[in-house]
């Protein structure tokens, strides 16, 4: 049991939805400052929805399973990417000209997991490469 | 060191036993301190395991609390508010529902929030890392000092909202619990490395012993041990084990096993003092043991020993023999010595007491009774009674009867007064002690005895006359009665008496006349002995033509003594020798002065009867008178040549070969005997003064001056007439024809000096004026 995605971008105001496609019932909740919520225990193919307004990572898990973990991340600008299972996300779009590259991780070794650096978007494609620290998952014990 | 062989046997046996018992004491100890020491190893090795799983059983507990615990929903849903207050009372929540010492939420950023106080923990760093890299430890972890046995464990919504460590103190209660588990009263401690040092709050380790325990443990850990080893500690030696302790932080901690061997060899206690309790038993029966059997050996030893200085100091008393070893027959053999040596003391002390010759008691047996003898109201007398004429006897008879002779007459002694001690006191001499009541009393007694024994006594048939005569001596004081006695006995014979008393009086002090003797040296250098000259007159040349040298002695304190006394002390001393050298040197010094003075005089000395067989003296008198300048005659008295004839007359004929006229002195007062006069080459005889006092009363001695004139002149010598006093008397023997005249008339003994004033006193001859016509018709 796990949610999926484990990663999400959502844009702000958006509403996502949790449908349960197990055969056994969930209680999400997230105690994230962004946007905590709970979702009473609901059944298999039940959905409920939730839409986070402010911009910020939203932390869910599941209260009866402690190994299910997903996080939402909720932004505002519409050129944000997860990258594949290489690492590499492709933006396309950008304007030209000053920008503020973000870089998040569940566990990037960084405060709030999170790297920001200014770059300044060229006219053509540009490559920008970033070395990150990843935390161990926690409670390894358990399989995630 | 010990001057008794009990104590020397008793400390040596004693100290043997006691060096083989400390030797087996410390073996057993040895033996008893490996056995503790290896089976506390192993009591260690074993609660070390048992730690070990304990460690993990209560590692299980918290982890299963922490995590239970994390994972509430509500516990999250606080932390994931951020708010202190409302973190720290989740977290008091949580330590009330642990019952767990130590709450503490680490959040990612670090720091602490405690579930009491505000304050934040001092939490290291270094936790916060080793979180980072395993959010699920397990380990020690010090807090504020303390140790505490702590889990983590991360609270997850489900991003990492921090860690929650949960621990229990690891103090000495917590220890004291674990200890409990133990087989043996093991000390358990947990340390941990502040500063270099190990230590834990609130345990009490001195400064050496905790420099101590931080060296052990240092060397264990480096070491990697797992093996106890022994450590010294305060409270002694003890076996110690280390077990590291995996902490939280990565810092040091240890677990401190340790175990007092003494507690361990406690257990040995019972052994050890068993052993003492068999040693002082053994001891004390050694030393006793030991004490009989050398008191056994020594006191018969010491019995003969006191044995042996009784015989010494003279007394005989026999040892007791009771056993019958090595040492009772050493006591048998001294028993036996000392009767033996009883035996021949007495026999000795008889011996002593007895003469052997004729079987009586000799003169010491008579002395020792006479110490003993108890006169009561009367007076005990010694007689010495002396037998006449014995040697006459005895050459009559033979030694043996001789010797019978005198048995016999003891005989009669004891026949008479069977209890009377007495003995032989000389050859012919027997001494009694009787009592009398008197000197008169003795006297009568004495006579009466004398009538008895002078009975004839028969001699195997042949009668032999006995006379006796007794000196007695009255015993008083302490004095020598038998010598007394002896004496009387001598002045007995000497008066032709019978009997005489002691007479102290004519005896004088033979011991004070003897020490004249050894001043006699000093009185020749000193100048007390001096000659003195008698002038000899010449009857036809009516002048003094010699003159005879004496001797005198002025004593310093005694005065004039008499010549007879010491010239006959001399004689018996052996100092004549050096007195008669003496005059003769003195005498040619003398001639020479005279000579010199005009008197040419013949200078006549007498040579003692002791000396005229001394061929020394002899060519040494000759020596002297060498270089006399005119003649020299020695005086010699007949009875001189008797003792040693043919010595006498080889000196007299030397004498005469070098120019020194003979004189026979005293003539007529011996035995006169016409065969020495026919031997001797003399040249002149002196006849004895007795015959010259009564000359001209007695027609007797004139008759025997007469014939003994012409006896001499018949064979060529000059006769000279000793002890002239009167002057009828020497015309008397002028007329008889005698030479010489010398005397008192002429002149006593004189100094030379004197001398010299006499023959210069023309009136001095005066009496020869009426008396030389008839001397000289008489010898017309
Ligand atoms: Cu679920």
């Amino acid at each position: 049991m796990q949610f999926d995605p484990f990663v999400l971008i959502a844009p702000a105001g958006a509403s996502v939805a949790f449908p349960n496609y197990d055969s056994l019932r969930h209680q999400v909740y997230s105690f994230s400052a962004a946007g905590p919520f709970e979702l009473r225990l609901y059944g298999r193919d039940e959905s409920r929805s939730v839409s986070f307004r402010n911009v910020g990572v939203i932390a869910i898990g599941c209260n009866i399973h402690d190994q299910m973990a997903a996080f939402i991340y909720v932004t505002d600008t519409p050129f944000a990417m997860k990258t594949g299972a290489n690492g590499i996300a492709d933006i396309a779009g950008v304007p030209p000209g000053r920008a503020t590259l973000r870089v998040w991780h569940p566990y990037l070794r960084a405060p709030d997991s999170q790297i920001e650096r200014p770059i300044v978007v060229p006219a053509g494609a540009m490559t920008q490469a970033l070395e990150v620290g990843l935390r161990p998952p926690p409670h390894r014990r358990y399989s995630y | 060191m010990f001057k008794r062989l009990r104590t020397k046997l008793t400390v040596l046996y004693a100290g043997l036993f006691c060096i083989v018992l400390v030797l087996i004491s410390a073996a057993a100890y040895a033996v008893a301190a490996r056995q503790a020491q290896s089976q506390v190893r192993d009591q260690l090795v074993a609660t070390g395991a048992v730690f070990d799983r304990l460690w993990q059983v209560r590692f299980a507990g918290l982890q299963e609390g922490a995590e239970l615990s994390v994972r509430d929903y509500g516990f999250r849903q606080a932390v994931a508010t951020g708010d202190a207050a409302t973190v720290r009372s989740a977290l008091q929540n949580l330590h009330r529902r642990l019952g767990a010492d130590l709450v503490v939420l680490v959040p990612p950023e670090g720091g602490a929030i405690n579930s009491e106080e505000e304050s934040p923990l001092p939490l290291s760093a270094a936790l916060k890392t080793a979180l980072e890299n395993d959010d699920a430890l397990t380990g020690v972890l010090e807090v504020d000092g303390v140790l505490h046995q702590a889990v983590t464990a991360p609270v997850l919504a489900p991003n990492l909202l921090g860690w929650v460590v949960v621990g229990q103190r690891l103090d000495q209660e917590e220890m004291r619990s674990l200890e409990q588990l133990s087989p043996i009263p093991l000390h358990a401690v947990a340390l941990s490395r502040l500063d270099g040092v190990w230590s834990a709050p609130g345990e009490r380790l001195s400064v050496r012993d905790r420099g101590a325990v931080s060296t052990f443990i240092n060397r264990a850990m480096s070491d990697r041990s797992a093996r106890p080893e022994s450590i010294n500690v305060r409270g002694g030696r003890a076996v110690a084990l280390v077990r590291p302790l995996r902490t939280l932080d990565g810092s040091r901690a240890v677990l401190f096993l340790s175990y007092p061997l003494a507690l361990a060899l406690a257990n040995y206690r019972s052994l050890f003092e068993a052993l003492i309790a068999v040693g002082v038993l053994g001891l004390a029966l050694v030393a006793i043991g030991t004490w009989l059997l050398a008191r056994g050996i020594t006191r018969p030893i010491s019995e003969l020993e006191t044995a042996a200085r009784d015989l010494e100091a003279g007394e005989y008393a026999p040892v007791r023999v009771e056993t019958s070893d090595e040492i009772a027959r050493l006591a048998l053999s001294f028993n036996a010595m000392i009767d033996a040596i009883k035996l021949r003391e007495r026999r000795i002390t008889d011996l002593a007491l007895t003469d052997s010759e004729t079987l009586l008691p000799n003169r010491l047996a008579l002395e020792r009774r006479l110490k003993t003898q108890d006169a009561r109201d009367r007076r005990v007398f010694v007689a010495a009674i002396g037998i006449d004429r014995f040697e006459q006897v005895r050459s009559a008879i033979g030694y043996a009867h001789a010797n019978a002779l005198i048995a016999r007459i003891g005989e009669r002694l004891v026949h008479l007064s069977s209890r009377a001690p007495m003995g032989r006191l000389a050859t012919d001499v027997l001494g009694v002690a009787f009592l009398a009541g008197d000197e008169g009393d003795a006297r009568r007694r004495i006579a009466a005895l004398q009538a008895k024994l002078e009975q004839p006594l028969s001699l195997d048939g042949q009668v032999v006359d006995i006379d006796v005569s007794v000196g007695v001596a009255a015993v008083e004081g302490e004095e020598a009665h038998v010598d007394r006695a002896s004496i009387a006995l001598d002045q007995a014979r000497k008066a032709r008496v019978k009997l005489a008393f002691f007479d102290s009086d004519s005896y004088g002090d033979p011991a004070r006349n003897l020490s004249l003797m050894g001043e006699m040296r000093r009185a020749l250098s000193r100048g007390e002995i001096r000659l003195a000259h008698q002038p000899k007159l010449d009857l036809r040349a009516r002048r003094i033509t010699g003159v005879e040298a004496l001797v005198r002695w002025t004593h310093p304190s005694r005065g004039p003594l008499p010549p007879d006394l010491f010239i006959s002390m001399a004689e018996e001393t052996g100092n004549i020798r050096a007195l008669t050298e003496f005059v003769l040197h003195q005498a040619v010094e003398d001639q020479s002065k005279l000579a010199a003075a005009g008197w040419p005089l013949a200078m006549s000395v007498n040579i003692s009867g002791r000396l005229i067989g001394d061929r020394h003296f002899a060519k040494h008198a000759i020596e002297a008178v060498r270089g006399a300048r005119h003649g020299f005659c020695f005086e010699i008295t007949e009875t001189a040549v008797i003792d040693n004839p043919k010595l006498a007359l080889e000196n007299i004929e030397l004498f005469a070969a070098h120019s020194v006229q003979i004189s026979i002195d005293d003539y007529g007062s011996g035995l006169s005997s016409l065969a020495y006069l026919k031997q001797l080459p003399a040249h002149e005889l002196k006849i004895d003064k007795l015959f010259i006092q009564h000359l001209t009363d007695s027609k007797r001695d004139a008759l025997l001056v007469r014939s003994t004139v012409d006896l001499a002149h018949g064979l060529g010598l000059k006769v000279t007439a000793e002890g002239v006093e009167q002057p009828a008397c020497i015309a008397l023997l002028a007329a008889m024809g005698c030479d010489m005249a010398q005397g008192y008339l002429i002149s006593r003994p004189v100094p030379v000096h004197e001398l010299l004033s006499i023959l210069e006193d023309t009136h001095r001859m005066d009496f020869l004026g009426h008396t030389a016509l008839r001397a000289g018709g008489e010898a017309a």
